[in-house]
């Protein structure tokens, strides 16, 4: 079985201006990336509302979905290579698919097993479901899942073409904190639910879209993060969330509120 | 080893040729397939490789590889058809980057307008080139993509093996596949990781590493007659040390390893050979040869690594070496380190100086990526059901 202790989310830029700014000032985050802020925002986020102090973290397993990854880094990457014919390594190792989780595990000493996953609009949905693979075959006892896509602004005009009419692209990231029962009780942690499975419909499956939309690709965890938070009062129970995507897929969440 | 996978089918395609024998052979006849400092599919191969599967011919070299490694290895495990209570994990670090590098460079010069960029734009996410494979194949089951940087793929075939235990699925084809870019190619040049020459892990003159392309599937299944070999245990660490830095006393690829033993049920005198992730940059070689010296000792197993003959194709490393080690299980063979000539007496590992015609009854592979992320299978020969030699 698997639980949540907690849930994080980081709501663009301007929500944590404070935070970020905090952040960019000091010595840790001075080359982090703008993906890396947000991620750390959202875990952080989570941690204190699974009342886990951070340094707790260390020996979890992390699953990090992101579609786009650090695009923004990339094209920063690939504009001076084009223009000035300069490679900046420090832009190129901030520019992997992976280099958000590699910053996070130096930051937060995260010394687990880590994978970086990427999948479309299920993005978010496949990090869950990978998180709840490691701890139900119980090769983890807690499990930091976190998912984001923040879009580059240089870029976005090649993105806004494609979107449907009233579809908006809204940067986030989210984190969901996992752990086996095991877990939960030998810290004397209350969980908020419990992730029964995760679905995701075919990639040929087509519904309507929904008319108006607000997303990014890998919001699928942000989802369910903000439904286990809107569900806090609810009577105990299972539910099923299913998030409709812009492309005619759905993806299926079935949780057991406690 | 209670719960080993196996492994039933396997394929590659590399810059060594088309077909895991290509591979192998060039192994074993120390043969690199290193041109000018990489290690590109030929333009010969991709011909031959169009002309073999009409089908893929739309697609990007990234899948067209992909296509011809899974075709091989799903034939050889004679899979006929994939059903929707299959699997497949893919992984890679740069994905179908040919279909967005060129456009996307366009665009920031101010030579492509947004409309027409628009139309590469959604292939910028990594998902699309498993979308694209998974359409090009007709795949309806459950699907994964690993993005670990140079651990991706050997991170695909450890959770295809933990999806095969689990009854998640009944079969899983894992595997990744990479190709050179520009964007690839100039940032490791600007980490001045490149070697200008062929290639030699753990040489005391080593100096870089050769970037390459490759792809290489292996088709997973609970136990089987048909088994060429077994994923009998894997383990992940990360280092929480550096982005690009692997932790000098390589504690987090130790810990990997470990992790690997434990899963599998072994001890360290149980492995026969170490295939090494030895990519021949500095910093990669001091720090795996003192991961492996620290859990084994001075009379450890015999250590390798075969990145002189087919090079470091990044997200697909693990599953193309992972493809030989299969092939070296099944021909007895521990093969040496191609191209070392003065061991760096900083690495305190066992060389074979030649290839070893010996009995393997278990091979340890590790993987070391950026991001300070270690994955490491253990490969049997045997199920323990059957017994190990």
């Amino acid at each position: 079985m698997t639980f949540v202790l907690g849930t994080g989310i980081y709501q663009g830029h301007n929500a944590h201006k404070v935070r970020i700014d905090a952040l960019s000032a000091s010595s840790a985050f001075r080359k982090a990336t703008p993906n890396m802020k947000a991620a750390f925002i959202a875990i952080e986020n989570a941690c204190e509302d699974a009342a886990l102090a951070l340094t707790e973290l260390a020996a979890a397993a992390t699953v990090l979905g992101s579609s786009y990854g650090e695009i923004e880094t990339t094209t920063e990457f690939m504009r001076t290579l084009a223009v000035e014919k300069l490679a900046r390594p420090f832009l190129f190792q901030s520019s992997l698919h992976n280099g958000t989780l590699g910053f996070l595990s130096v930051c937060l000493c995260l010394r687990g097993p880590s994978f970086t996953v990427s999948h479309r609009h299920f993005t978010g949905e496949k990090a869950l479901e990978l998180g709840l693979d490691l701890i139900n075959s119980g090769a983890q006892d807690i499990a930091l899942i976190v998912a984001l896509d923040l879009m580059s602004h240089v870029l976005m005009p090649g993105l806004l073409p494609l979107l449907p009419i009233n579809t908006h692209w809204e940067d986030g990231a989210a984190a969901i904190i996992l752990a086996s029962g095991a877990f939960a009780e030998s810290q004397k942690k209350k969980p908020k639910a419990e992730i029964l499975s995760v679905a995701c419909s075919s990639d040929l499956h087509t519904e309507a879209p929904p008319a108006e939309h607000t997303f990014y690709d890998s919001d699928g965890l942000e989802k369910v993060a903000l439904a286990i938070r809107s569900m806090s009062d609810d009577p105990s129970g299972v539910r099923t969330l299913t998030l409709h995507k812009i492309n005619g897929t759905s993806s299926s969440i079935k949780l057991n509120l406690l | 080893m209670n719960h080993a996978v196996a492994i039933t089918g396997i394929g590659s395609v590399s810059c060594n040729g088309i077909g895991t024998k290509a591979l192998f052979d060039s192994a074993v006849t120390n043969t690199s397939g290193i041109r000018e400092g990489v290690g590109a599919v030929s333009d010969d191969i991709k011909s031959a490789l169009l002309a073999r599967w009409p089908e893929a011919n739309a697609s990007t070299s990234a899948l067209l590889y992909a296509y011809s490694a899974i075709k091989e290895a799903t034939e050889h495990a004679g899979w006929s058809t994939f059903q929707e209570d299959d699997g497949l994990i893919l992984a890679t670090t740069a994905g179908e980057v040919v279909l967005w590098e060129d456009n996307t460079i366009e665009f920031l010069r101010g030579e492509l307008s947004p409309v027409d960029f628009s139309k590469s734009f959604r292939n910028l996410s990594l998902g699309a080139a498993l979308e694209h494979l998974s359409s090009l194949l007709d795949f309806r089951g459950p699907t994964m993509l690993v993005a670990s940087a140079c651990s991706a793929a050997t991170q695909a075939i450890a959770l295809g093996a933990a999806w095969v235990r689990s009854g998640k699925v009944r079969r899983c084809i894992v595997g990744g596949t990479e190709v050179l870019s520009q964007l690839t190619v100039e940032g490791f040049r600007s980490l001045q990781l490149l070697s200008p020459s062929i290639a030699t892990p753990f040489d005391a003159q080593r100096s870089g590493i050769n970037l390459s392309e490759a792809a290489a599937f292996l088709c997973l299944e609970q136990k089987s007659s048909r088994a060429l070999a077994y994923v009998s245990g894997f383990g992940f660490s990360t280092d929480a040390y550096h982005l690009t830095a692997p932790h000098p006393e390589g504690e987090g690829c130790m810990r990997a390893m470990q992790a690997a033993l434990e899963s599998a049920k072994l001890t360290p005198k149980d492995i026969t050979w170490v295939h090494a992730h030895g990519t021949g940059s500095k910093a990669n070689d001091i720090a795996e040869g003192a991961a492996i010296s620290n859990l084994f000792g001075s009379h450890g197993p015999w250590v390798s690594s075969t990145k002189h003959i087919h090079g470091h194709p990044l997200g697909a490393s693990g599953a193309l070496e992972t493809v030989l080690c299969v092939e070296c299980l099944g021909h007895n063979i521990v093969l040496k380190t191609a191209g070392l000539t003065h061991p760096d007496p900083n690495i305190r590992i066992h060389h074979p100086r030649d290839h070893q015609k010996q009995p393997i009854a278990h091979i340890l592979k590790n993987t070391l990526g950026f991001g300070g992320n270690n994955a490491s299978l253990v490969l049997s020969r045997r199920s323990a059901k059957e017994g190990s030699s």
